[in-house]
């Protein structure tokens, strides 16, 4: 029998506790599973059962393993072996026997929980996991005033039980302008307002949605929020954040909105498109499409990223993504562990990996000589574009043609080869030939990093810098040296192929001096270079201007860019190096924008000089009797004579002429998913680490959730089928609760991202539930859900917080007012511009590029240089859905508004409130030319009117309401201030102008 | 309540409001206008936020802490331990032989390919100070304080390309999404000074390869984000008011706005209105004290002169006298980024030239703050985001070329720390004769930003933020407090 000290003492602190009510009793679901699931499954749980004991169920734990022992005495913490275990001192006996021990709070509330009886629910499937079915309406009439339809009785039944009266409904005004921001996130018109209030008739508010339900810009407001669960963005993320073209996605996403697509075809097509039976009769692209959500991943194409783990990060991406948006779960906990809260197994996790984990790579080695330096690749499809087929099919006919005029030119030369070389050998005494030179040391002034290829040219890569001098050292024992040529060559790693670095639209380059030095014995000097001659120069830029060290322009190609250049230096005098000399070339590339060259290669020309020179391989050729010759020597001399002749090369120049209309004329791409031909294995990969794997597992579902429909192929399809499944509990629940957030600022349930154990339970549960199967039953129909949103009293509600109401439910879970919150980052210009008269209503395409402020994407370690360049005309006025998303350098004014970088998928973005918001509102120069255009239309749209009338039309616009006396009042003085100030109306009316765009109510859904 | 809704609370102050007994009258809105809202964070979740108290506008850590505020100097590209501080005589024997066979097998590298050779640093090293420390002669300056700083020779992550490393470092995980140390530390202390922000970034160079994310607030409320102080155009975007637009003018919208707002509030009733009216005069009162703070021509000849500062040039001595002067106003966390220490070539030269760069202007900071009494309180810590490695790097991939480099290394290298509750004078971890593997006192970048919050009075494992279902941290699930490191 224990002593009566240590019974009594915790009866005493227990009884103490419970008076003062500090500690609750414990409860198993929210303080004990946790820790169970968290130290003792991975032995002891659904999996493993250790010595024989399983601690899942009560009546298991009590039963105890095969020492016999209890691990479990309900009321006596003293007797259970559980406890023991945790507390021996036996460094053998003692649990977890692989893991760190527990903390003394952690034991002493497992005690605590088996001394209060050690209350074990059976059925513990916690509500989130159990498929909703439709709950009865409350019977609830009154007022009936505050019933517009079923969404309101759930909510007063709740009211009623608080003893909370609902809020009166907010002013038609005011419900126009919120449900427009909400519906289309644009402010209602002026017109659009006088008829509503001109619609007395029943219907009214009807009419309002249901237009809105149809305007095109629905798809528009609702895409942005399934764009950040998405995380789409413009570009690849990491240090080579260079632009991708994926936009054809996020247009799908608008234009299925506005159709309505149903929700389960919806998430088909994203999670699976590629591999759903195509219809026969359709020849959408739009199932494809749609998959670009999950390419939306981001991807590291930094040079040396080891590419396998790059691809299991964005396996793991999709993984995470898939469950945060359409099971409302963490599940990223079980990458590593078994999830310590929800019912969630490693191995759960790693079977929903096997299902994203057979798509193409996304990343490959730019070229087929590098190690390191990574191209961005995977699978994309063209779009359709019917307005250029026609024009395209021409072009493909002159293309054949101009390829059998060539193949007719090249036979001819073959042909005739046997007489050219007759005369080519007696012109080859004295012909020119070329060498290349051995590199043997290079440097770059820029320090980029270079490789020197089989060739002897040199390549530069990675990051361009601006300006670049190339020295190269050569060491030659080369006799009668009469020139020096420079080739610019082309590489399939160099932006645009080169042979320019700096741009891929335009790879030029600028070679501002080239020298050379030759240091023999009798040490250096200098070589006089007197005449040049090149493949082609740009107008004025002959290599002729590197003769002149006085003239800076130098030499460059544009626009014969994409193809191999040289330039000829000949030398003053011959110079003769059989006793070995040292050779040190020159190249400085001043010119700025990394206008210098990506591949060159150096040779020396021994013979005439002047005349075009002949190859050291086709020389060669030419003095083998041609049966001696090898099918190299024959083809080489055969290039040789194509090259030189000017049929062919006018044939040459008119093909790339057409190649470049067509390229020109290529539709639009985007990105998509595709399985590779053999599945890849799929491993539990221990403690997340892909280079640790575990045991193989197939694609599969959680135990936990609902079953997979028989019969599948074991492919993403199922899953999709599998998440959009009637039996599915969730899926339905989170989605209409990140409506409903959008819609009230808050979801249902509080953690949309989280329906799990952990996240925050629903505070109108029955109503959840009913949204989710009239969701489902109305054929998963967002628009019908939005639209009894809309109109429901609740929604219609002042969103006025009353003293009352603060101090009763200041943060609104009963639902007595409406919403009243920030609009979001796009929303909020979208909607300054669309007051201003200055917002194009144009709808889908590429990215656009608004203003701001110059220099934020110029300077970055890494990727592409791309300058920032405003779009043109309306394009930048494109509501912000539009804006392009570079992840590493996103739109500041968006992030400051609290937009999210689009590097991982977001359900919900905080809603902060900062000076630099002010800031952003008061100065950024788009804000101020809206104050300028509003201020402008002010004048336009009132020109006889006085002072006060001009006020109330720019505060209608504004707000959509009227001043009160007061507010009028006070934008008249500012007027008068300004006008006083500055005897200029246009400066006091923009004045009034950006007061009013920065008001709290002008960027507030109320 | 949940930690979330906690937070969000106390950024949008309803909890101060509601805790102050006060209504929306002039009263609650002028105390708050006497706050900084850059401090609107303190609401560490735990225990405490079941019931919340309420908020004060500074820092309410969860111990007493060692260090204020903190001033980090990050090395964008990843500088060579082995050729400043880390030193190793037994390279020279080996310089130019194949590397051992273990420094490749199983291993990963960017860019080495197959079997590099060993490279001895081309530089001197001498001791310093009464601690005696070893600093390569490149760092002239920075020798001259050595008995200020912890040198950490035996750092390691888990990354070894740039912007992943860069992030793990930054956020504690190695991809795109979480909020920067910077923001963490902002989320749990808030802000001393009630004109500037709480988290300030400098630049000298090109920004990093992972861009803004690295002082992005991640999921934390944009309020913890890093603002970029720009040293060359207007110093904060949006700053300036358009042209045109007087100072006085600014005052008037600002006024009607004001009145305007204020109507708004007394009739709608949201504290979010309330936040709105003071963020307004906080932006205000930044247009003069962000020109002010950024015009280091007012400093002294002799202090221009200690850190090479040269007013209207920007530059990272520019930056670093910049970041004295941002935490002599109570700034949080000021993050300075340098670029082009990435020198996988001509390290001989390309080196000595970034040391030129940094040594005097990081060197002056650490006696700046000290002669000023900051340096107890300021923790300053400087280094990349990974090592390099023991062996050349060039064009062919194995070191045998000439001007090599060195490749990115994770699994040793050197930062140090200053100042706040650091050891001064010490040389903490150890690797082996050749710099590759750590035999002494491993400290994971996890671990250096527990030790970093723990400085600052965080625990790292409570300063949490539920999001997305999880509890995250700025270490995730791993770190542990570098005791050998704390005064």
């Amino acid at each position: 029998m224990p002593s009566p000290r240590v019974i009594l003492f915790p009866l005493v602190l227990a009884t103490a506790a419970a008076l003062s009510g500090a500690e609750p009793r414990v409860d198993f679901a929210r303080d004990i599973r946790p820790l169970l699931a968290a130290h003792c499954y991975d032995c002891h749980g659904p999996e493993k059962t250790k010595g024989g004991l399983s601690l899942t169920s009560r009546s298991l734990a009590a039963r105890g393993g095969e020492s016999g022992a209890p691990a479990l005495v309900p009321g006596q913490s003293a007797k259970s072996e559980l406890i023991a275990r945790l507390t021996t001192a036996s460094d053998d006996d003692v649990m977890p026997q692989k893991a760190a021990r527990l903390k003394p709070a952690e034991i002493a509330l497992l005690s605590r929980w088996i001394d209060e009886g050690a209350v074990w629910p059976d059925n513990l499937t916690h509500w989130a996991y159990v498929a909703p079915v439709r709950p009865p309406i409350p019977a609830i009439t009154d007022p009936p005033s505050a019933i517009a339809n079923p969404i309101d009785a759930f909510v007063l039944a709740k009211l009623h039980a608080a003893g909370v009266s609902p809020s009166p409904a907010a002013d038609r005004a005011r419900w126009l302008r919120r449900v427009s921001l909400d519906l289309i996130g644009l402010p209602p018109t002026l017109a659009e307002l006088a008829a509503f209030e001109a619609d007395t008739t029943p219907g009214a508010h009807e009419r309002v949605v249901d237009r809105l339900l149809a305007s095109p810009h629905y798809g528009e407001k609702w895409a942005r929020p399934w764009l950040d669960l998405a995380r789409y963005a413009d570009s690849h993320g990491f240090q080579r954040d260079d632009l991708r073209e994926s936009w054809p996605y996020r247009d799908w996403v608008v234009r299925a909105m506005n159709a309505d697509l149903p929700f389960d075809q919806f998430t088909l097509m994203q999670i699976a498109g590629d591999l759903l039976p195509r219809d026969p009769k359709s020849q959408s692209l739009d199932p494809l499409i749609a998959t670009g959500f999950h390419r939306a991943a981001p991807t590291n194409v930094e040079a040396g990223t080891d590419q396998e783990e790059g691809r299991v990060n964005q396996v793991i991406d999709r993984v995470n993504t898939t469950a945060t948006v359409w099971l409302g779960t963490t599940l990223e906990c079980a990458q590593c562990h078994n999830h310590k809260y929800d019912p969630f197994t490693q191995r759960d996790y790693y079977r929903l990996f096997a299902y994203f984990n057979s798509t193409e790579r996304e990343t490959a080695f730019a070229t087929a000589k590098a190690t390191a330096t990574l191209a961005f690749t995977g699978p994309f499809v063209s779009l359709p574009d019917a307005a250029n087929d026609a024009q395209r099919a021409a072009i493909t006919t002159r293309l054949k043609k101009n390829d059998d005029d060539l193949a007719a030119a090249t036979e001819k030369l073959r042909t005739g080869l046997p007489a050219w070389e007759t005369a080519a050998r007696a012109a080859l005494a004295a012909a020119p030939q070329s060498h290349a030179l051995d590199v043997s040391a290079f440097e770059s002034s820029a320090a980029s990093p270079h490789r020197i290829l089989e060739d002897q040219s040199v390549l530069l890569f990675d990051d361009v810098p601006d300006r670049d001098t190339y020295t190269v050292t050569a060491r030659t024992t080369l006799a009668g040296i009469t020139a020096f040529k420079l080739e610019a060559l082309t590489d399939p790693s160099l932006p645009g192929n080169g042979p320019g670095r700096g741009d891929s639209a335009r790879p030029n380059f600028v070679l501002n001096a080239f020298t050379v030095t030759a240091t023999t014995s009798a040490g250096p000097a200098p070589v006089r270079l007197v005449r040049a001659t090149q493949s082609f120069a740009q107008n004025g830029f002959p290599a002729a201007n590197l003769l002149d060290a006085k003239n800076p322009k130098g030499w460059a190609i544009s626009p014969q860019f994409g193809r191999d250049h040289w330039a000829v230096f000949e030398l003053a005098e011959p110079l003769d190096a059989r006793a070995g000399t040292t050779l040190v070339f020159t190249l400085a590339q001043n010119f700025g924008s990394g206008r210098t060259i990506g591949r060159f290669r150096l040779s020396a020309i021994t013979g005439q000089a002047g005349a075009p020179p002949v190859p050291a391989e086709v020389a060669a050729a030419l003095r083998t009797p041609p049966a001696a010759r090898t099918a190299a020597q024959a083809d080489a001399l055969l290039a040789h004579v194509v090259a030189h002749d000017a049929t062919i090369a006018t044939l040459r120049q008119a093909r790339r002429r057409t190649e470049q209309e067509l390229a020109k004329l290529t539709g639009p791409r985007t990105l998509v998913m595709r399985e590779v031909g053999e599945p890849r294995m799929t491993s539990v990969l221990k403690r997340g680490n892909f280079l640790d794997p575990g045991e193989h597992v197939a694609p599969g579902v959680p135990a936990t959730l609902h079953p997979l429909a028989p019969g599948g192929a074991g492919n993403r399809l199922d899953l999709a089928r599998w998440l959009v499944s009637r039996d599915n509990p969730l899926v339905a629940r989170v989605t209409v609760n990140r409506w409903w957030q959008e819609f009230f600022g808050e979801g249902l349930v509080r953690t949309p991202e989280d329906f799990g154990v952990k996240g925050e339970p629903p505070t109108h549960p029955e109503l959840l539930d009913w949204l989710a199967v009239e969701f489902m039953e109305g054929g998963w129909s967002m628009k019908k859900i939005h639209r009894l949103i809309a109109l429901s009293a609740t929604y219609q509600q002042s969103s006025r917080l009353t003293p009352a109401l603060r101090a009763r439910d200041d943060r609104n879970r009963l639902l007595a007012r409406g919403p009243r919150f920030r609009l979001e980052a796009e929303a909020i210009r979208d909607n300054a511009l669309a007051i201003a008269g200055l917002l194009s209503p144009k709808i889908g395409g590429p990215p656009v590029r608004p203003y701001q402020p110059p220099g934020l994407w110029d300077s970055k370690v890494g990727g592409d240089r791309v300058t920032y360049e405003v779009s043109p005309g309306e394009d930048a006025y494109r509501r912000g859905l539009y804006t392009i998303w570079k992840r590493a350098s996103p739109y500041p004014s968006f992030v400051n508004f609290d937009a999210s970088s689009r590097g991982a998928c977001t359900v919900r973005r905080s809603r902060s409130n900062t000076p630099l918001q002010a800031l952003t509102l008061l100065n950024d120069p788009v804000y101020v030319e809206a104050a300028a255009a509003l201020a402008a239309r002010i004048v336009r749209e009132r020109p006889d009117a006085g002072v006060p009338a001009r006020v109330t039309h720019a505060f209608r616009l504004c707000l959509t309401r009227e001043p009160t006396a007061a507010e009028r009042v006070t934008l008249e003085e500012l007027f008068a201030q300004q006008n006083a100030t500055h005897r200029d109306e246009q400066v006091a009316w923009q004045a009034v102008a950006s007061a009013l765009l920065n008001l709290d109510e002008t960027i507030t859904k109320n | 309540m949940h930690p979330r809704e906690a937070h969000l609370r106390s950024v949008t102050r309803r909890t101060f409001l509601h805790n102050s007994g006060l209504g929306f009258g002039a009263v609650a809105l002028n105390q708050l206008l006497a706050r900084s809202l850059f401090a609107a964070a303190p609401s560490l979740p735990g225990p405490q936020t079941q019931n919340p108290r309420p908020q004060t506008p500074n820092s309410r850590p969860h111990f007493a802490p060692r260090a204020k505020r903190v001033i980090y100097l990050h090395m964008v590209g990843a500088p060579s331990q082995l050729d400043l501080f880390d030193h190793k005589p037994a390279l020279a024997a080996l310089d130019g032989q194949p590397c051992p066979d273990e420094f490749i097998k199983g291993k990963r590298f960017a860019f080495l390919r197959g079997h590099p050779r060993i490279a001895a640093t081309k530089f001197s090293f001498a001791r310093h100070g009464q601690s005696g420390a070893e600093i390569s002669a490149l760092l002239p300056h920075l020798a001259g304080v050595a008995d200020e700083i912890a040198l950490v020779r035996s750092v390691h992550t888990d990354e070894f390309n740039h912007a992943p490393a860069q992030l793990l470092l930054h956020t504690g995980f190695g991809r795109p999404g979480r909020p920067s140390g910077g923001s963490w530390v902002t989320y749990g202390l808030g802000s001393e000074n009630a004109d500037l922000p709480a988290y300030v970034v400098l630049q000298s160079g090109p920004l990093a390869g992972a861009g803004t994310q690295l002082w992005s607030a991640g999921f934390l409320p944009s309020v913890h984000q890093g603002v970029q102080f720009r040293t060359s155009g207007e110093p904060v975007l949006f700053l300036e008011n358009p042209k045109g637009v007087a100072p006085s003018d600014r005052r008037q919208v600002l006024d009607a706005v004001r009145r305007l707002n204020e109507t708004q509030l007394a009739d709608a009733g949201d504290p979010e209105i309330a936040t709105r009216i003071a963020q307004y005069e906080l932006a205000f009162r930044m247009q003069a004290s962000v020109p002010e703070l950024m015009d280091i021509s007012r400093e002294s000849a002799a202090t221009l002169a200690l850190y090479g500062a040269e007013p209207g040039k920007p530059s990272f001595a520019n930056n670093c006298l910049l970041a004295r002067r941002l935490v002599e106003r109570g700034v949080r966390m000021v993050q300075l980024y340098d670029a082009d220490w990435d020198h996988h070539n001509n390290l001989a030269t390309r080196l000595p030239a970034k040391c030129r760069d940094v040594d005097r202007g990081m060197a002056a900071l650490i006696r700046d703050l000290k002669q000023r009494g900051l340096l107890d309180d300021t923790l300053v810590i400087w280094g990349g985001e990974f090592g390099r490695t023991p062996m050349a790097q060039s064009d062919t991939g194995n070191g045998t070329a000439s001007n090599p480099g060195r490749d990115h290394h994770k699994d040793a290298y050197t930062m140090w720390l200053a100042g706040g509750g650091v050891k001064r004078g010490v040389s903490f971890g150890a690797t082996d004769d050749l710099g590759y593997h750590i035999t002494e006192n491993p400290v994971h970048v996890h671990d250096l930003n527990a030790t970093l919050l723990h400085l600052l009075g965080l625990d790292h494992e409570r300063l949490t933020f539920r999001y997305q279902g999880r509890d995250y941290r700025l270490t995730d699930v791993h770190g542990k407090v570098v005791k050998g490191l704390l005064a």
